[in-house]
C-alpha cells in the first residue's frame, strides 16, 4: 500500500470537486458565449464559480481572470507590467529606462524564467533578492532596498514549494503603499505588489485585502482542484493593469479569450468554495499530522541524526510540509526514496525531478549546507494524512536506511 | 509475531469500560478521534473536590491496541491529580505496552483523550474561562 505524502507536487481531485466536473461536462456542454439555453447554462456555471473564487480570496467577482493555470497566470503578470510601462512612458528615449522588477531567489521558475526571458530580450531588469538564511524568507529590508526609480512590480511568493516557509508578503504590500504614496508626489511609477499564493490556498489564510496585493496567483491543482488556475487582480484594467497574451473571441472580458473550459471551471469553483468553508479545519489537521511526523522521524532517528531543513527561527512554515535531511554518507533524498516501499514524496519541486544528486538550490540559498541540502526529503501531508499513515511512513523510512547504511558497510 | 501479550490482556480484560454521568459537573468528558481514519476514543474521569481523578471510565472505536491504550489511560489517571494526569505522555504508553512502530499513533490518540477530558472538566468548573474558538 503506498502513502501519498507529496501534496505540494499536487492533490487529486476532492470528491465534490471531480463531481462538479462530471456533471458540468454531461449538463454544461454548450458554448458559454451562446444566447441559447445550452449555452446559458454553461454561462451560469461559470459565473458562479467566478463568485466563489472571489469569496474564496476576499475580493470581487470581476476581478478574477480565469487562466490555464499558475503558469499562464505568473506570465501574464510580468507580460503586463512590461508592456504597461512601455505604453507609460511618455515617448520613447523619455530617459526612463526599462521596467524593474523585484522577486525573491526562491521564486518557482513560472516568475524566474519569464523574467529572466525578459531580461534577455532587453525588454526588463530585475533583481532576485537573496533569502536570509537565518529566517529562510526574502526579508522585507532587502527587498525595499532594491527598490529603484524605474521599479514597476515586486513579486514574492506567499510560501516556498521547497522549505515551507512563509514570505511576509503583508507587511512588504504595507511598506510598499507608503513608498507609492511619496513615488506618486514625485512623479514615478507606483509600484505594484504580485504573489504566487499557490502553496498557501486552503494551507492557511489568503485574503486580498490583508495582504493587500494587487495580483494574486491561484492554482487549483494545489488545493484539490482541477489543473487550471486564475488570477485575482484588483480592479482589472481599471484600478490595476492588466494585458492580455493572448488575442481571440473576447471572453473574460478580453483578458483571457478563449472558449471556456466549463468543467474545469465549475470544478475550480467547487474546490474554492471547500477551502472557504474548512481552511481553517484542514490547516489544523495539516498541521497536526506534521508536527506528529517531525517528532517521530526525531524519535526514530534521533536529534542528531535529522536536521530540519524547514525550521527557521521566527518564520512561519507552511502548516504541511517538511523538508528534513537524514544525516550521513550514502542517504541522498532520491536514494532514500527509492529504497522506500510504502512512502512517495519528493525532493523538492516536482518539476525538478530530473535533476540527478544535485541539492535544491532553494535550499542552498536558503543556507542549507550542500552535503544536508543533497540528503533533502520534502514531505508534504495533505487533508486525508492521518497519524497511522506518518507510523507506516516513518517505519518505511527507518527500514530503508537500514538497508543503505548496511550496503555502505 | 502477534499482538504483545499486555495489549491482548487489555483487549481480553478491558479495565474500566463504560460511561459516566457527562452531565455531572465533576465529569470531563473527552471524545477523540474520528470513525473516517478508524480510531475514536471517548474516556471520561470523576474528579473529587480536592481535584484528584477518582474514576475513569472509556469506550473506544479502533483496532487492540487503541483499546489496550485508552484502558491503559483510564488506569493510570485514577488516583492522580488533575495536573498530574496532564503530564502522562504517549511515549509512556506506547513502552508500557510495547506498541510496535505502527500502532504508535494510538497512544498519541490516548494522550489527547485524556487532555480532551481533563479540558472538559475545567471548563466546566469554571465556564466564564471560556477557551477563544480556535
Amino acid at each position: 500500500r503506498r502513502l501519498y505524502l507529496d501534496h505540494n507536487a499536487t492533490t487529486p481531485l476532492a470528491p465534490e470537486v471531480a463531481r462538479a466536473v462530471r456533471d458540468a461536462m454531461r449538463q454544461a456542454w454548450g458554448n458559454p458565449s451562446s444566447s441559447h439555453p445550452a449555452g446559458r447554462k454553461a454561462k451560469e456555471l461559470i459565473g458562479s464559480a467566478r463568485e466563489s473564487l472571489a469569496r474564496m480570496v476576499g475580493g470581487r467577482p470581476e476581478d478574477i481572470v480565469f487562466t490555464s493555470g499558475g503558469t499562464e497566470a505568473n506570465n501574464m503578470v510580468l507580460q503586463t507590467v512590461c508592456r504597461h510601462s512601455q505604453q507609460s512612458q511618455a515617448s520613447p528615449g523619455d530617459g526612463w529606462g526599462m521596467p524593474h522588477v523585484v522577486t525573491s531567489g526562491v521564486e518557482h521558475d513560472s516568475i524566474r524564467l519569464p523574467l529572466e526571458q525578459l531580461v534577455k530580450d532587453g525588454l526588463a531588469e530585475a533583481t532576485f533578492v537573496a533569502v536570509s538564511p537565518q529566517s529562510g524568507r526574502a526579508e522585507v529590508d532587502d527587498i525595499i532596498a532594491a527598490i529603484r526609480p524605474t521599479t514597476c512590480l515586486v513579486s514574492i511568493m506567499l510560501a516556498n514549494n521547497e522549505t515551507g516557509v512563509i514570505m511576509p508578503v503583508m507587511e512588504l504590500s504595507q511598506r510598499v503603499q507608503a513608498l507609492n504614496q511619496r513615488r506618486v508626489a514625485e512623479g514615478l511609477p507606483r509600484i505594484l505588489v504580485h504573489t504566487d499564493a499557490a502553496q498557501m490556498i486552503g494551507k492557511g489564510c489568503v485574503d486580498v485585502q490583508e495582504l493587500g496585493v494587487d495580483y494574486l496567483t491561484i492554482v487549483g491543482h494545489k488545493f484539490y482542484g482541477p489543473r487550471i488556475g486564475a488570477l485575482y487582480v484588483r480592479g482589472p484594467g481599471t484600478t490595476t493593469p492588466l494585458h492580455p497574451m493572448l488575442f481571440g473571441g473576447g471572453q473574460e472580458r478580453s483578458f483571457r479569450p478563449g472558449t471556456e473550459n466549463t468543467p474545469m471551471i465549475a470544478g475550480l469553483g467547487q474546490a474554492a468554495e471547500l477551502v472557504s468553508k474548512n481552511w481553517e479545519a484542514y490547516e489544523a489537521h495539516m498541521r497536526g499530522v506534521r508536527d506528529y511526523l517531525e517528532a517521530r522521524l526525531e524519535a526514530s532517528f534521533g536529534k542528531q541524526r535529522i536536521h530540519f531543513n524547514s525550521h527557521f527561527t521566527g518564520s512561519k512554515r507552511l502548516c504541511n510540509t517538511s523538508n528534513f535531511s537524514i544525516l550521513g554518507p550514502g542517504l541522498q533524498g532520491r536514494r532514500v526514496l527509492s529504497h522506500c516501499k510504502t512512502l512517495l514524496a519528493s525532493v523538492g519541486a516536482a518539476c525538478h525531478s530530473e535533476k540527478g544528486d544535485r541539492p535544491s538550490s532553494i535550499l542552498l540559498s536558503s543556507g542549507i549546507p550542500y552535503n544536508v541540502a543533497q540528503n533533502a526529503l520534502r514531505l508534504s501531508v495533505g487533508r486525508d494524512t492521518t497519524r497511522a499513515d506518518i507510523d507506516l511512513v516513518v517505519q518505511d523510512l527507518v527500514q530503508a536506511v537500514a538497508q543503505l547504511d548496511q550496503d555502505q558497510a | 509475531l502477534g499482538y504483545h501479550k499486555k495489549v491482548v490482556d487489555h483487549y481480553e480484560n478491558p479495565r474500566n469500560v463504560g460511561s459516566l454521568d457527562r452531565n455531572a459537573k465533576n465529569v470531563g468528558t473527552g471524545l477523540v478521534g474520528a470513525p473516517a481514519c478508524g480510531d475514536v476514543m471517548k474516556l471520561q474521569v470523576e474528579v473529587d473536590e480536592n481535584g484528584k481523578i477518582v474514576d475513569a471510565r472509556f469506550k473506544t472505536f479502533g483496532c487492540g491496541s487503541a483499546i489496550a491504550s485508552s484502558s491503559l489511560a483510564t488506569e493510570w489517571v485514577k488516583g492522580k491529580t488533575v495536573d498530574e494526569a496532564l503530564k502522562i505522555k504517549n511515549t509512556d504508553i506506547a513502552k508500557e505496552l510495547c506498541l510496535p512502530p505502527v500502532k504508535l499513533h494510538c497512544s498519541m490518540l490516548a494522550e489527547d483523550a485524556i487532555k480532551a477530558a481533563l479540558a472538559d472538566y475545567k471548563l466546566k468548573q469554571d465556564p466564564k474561562k471560556e477557551e477563544p474558538e480556535k
